[in-house]
């Protein structure tokens, strides 16, 4: 009965937030393999700071995210997207 | 033992403060290097571009991307080569998870398949202005 009680205490009421499911855009393009070469696709998935952007933001799946993080990574030691900007 | 055949692409950035024909002479100079020893698929000149950010103090480089296949040993003694020559900015070998000739081929294929369409979309639509 006591566990009733605390659970309430601890869980404030939140406001229901529905976000909408992101869906990967690799997979949606059925994309079979990332080019480092298209720099222009991969800067979508770089903040202004020229970081990766989590899959949070971006809503690529594991998959993509991971072979996203290698198509990047060759793009930065080519020098076609920036480590950093400022 | 059957002969191992990988498939490869290498991208290097050649200086350009030497001039045009320093630049062309290194290209030059590598693309029969991979030419001798690889069968080469596709070869992209990008040219002259800026790099997104400055190597050895020079904002420019001149990009050559080169799709081949070989044996497993050759990538290595190329990447000793790049490291050799001074007029090499960068270079990067990565070996590809697909059989580069097939991509390819698949790819004009699909492209002659699109120029194939528009044609055969063409003609039903003149009929139906004629009506």
């Amino acid at each position: 009965m006591d566990n009733n009680k605390t659970e309430a205490a601890v869980r404030a009421p939140r406001p229901m937030v529905r976000r909408r499911k992101k869906v990967c855009i690799f997979c949606a393009d059925k994309v079979d393999f990332i080019d480092y070469k298209d720099s222009a696709k991969l800067r979508k998935f770089i903040s202004e700071r020229g970081k990766i952007l989590p899959r949070r933001i971006s809503g690529t799946c594991s998959k993509h995210q991971r072979e996203l993080n290698t198509a990047i990574k060759r793009a930065r030691q080519v020098a076609l997207l920036p480590y950093v900007t400022d | 033992m059957e002969k191992v055949i990988n498939s490869y692409e290498c991208l290097f950035i050649v200086d350009v403060t030497n001039g045009d024909e320093a630049t062309d002479a290194t290209v030059n100079k590598f693309m029969s290097l991979v030419e001798a020893n690889a069968e080469v698929v596709d070869v992209a000149k990008w040219g002259k571009r800026r790099l997104a950010y400055p190597i050895n103090d020079m904002p420019e480089g001149y990009y050559t991307v080169v799709t081949f296949k070989s044996a497993p040993e050759f990538p290595s003694e190329l990447d000793r080569l790049f490291n050799i020559d001074e007029t090499v900015m960068r270079s990067m070998i990565i070996k590809l998870e697909y059989d580069a000739a097939e991509k390819k081929a698949a790819k004009v294929v699909a492209e002659e398949a699109e120029e194939a369409a528009p044609a055969v979309e063409a003609e039903p639509a003149d009929a139906a202005d004629a009506e």
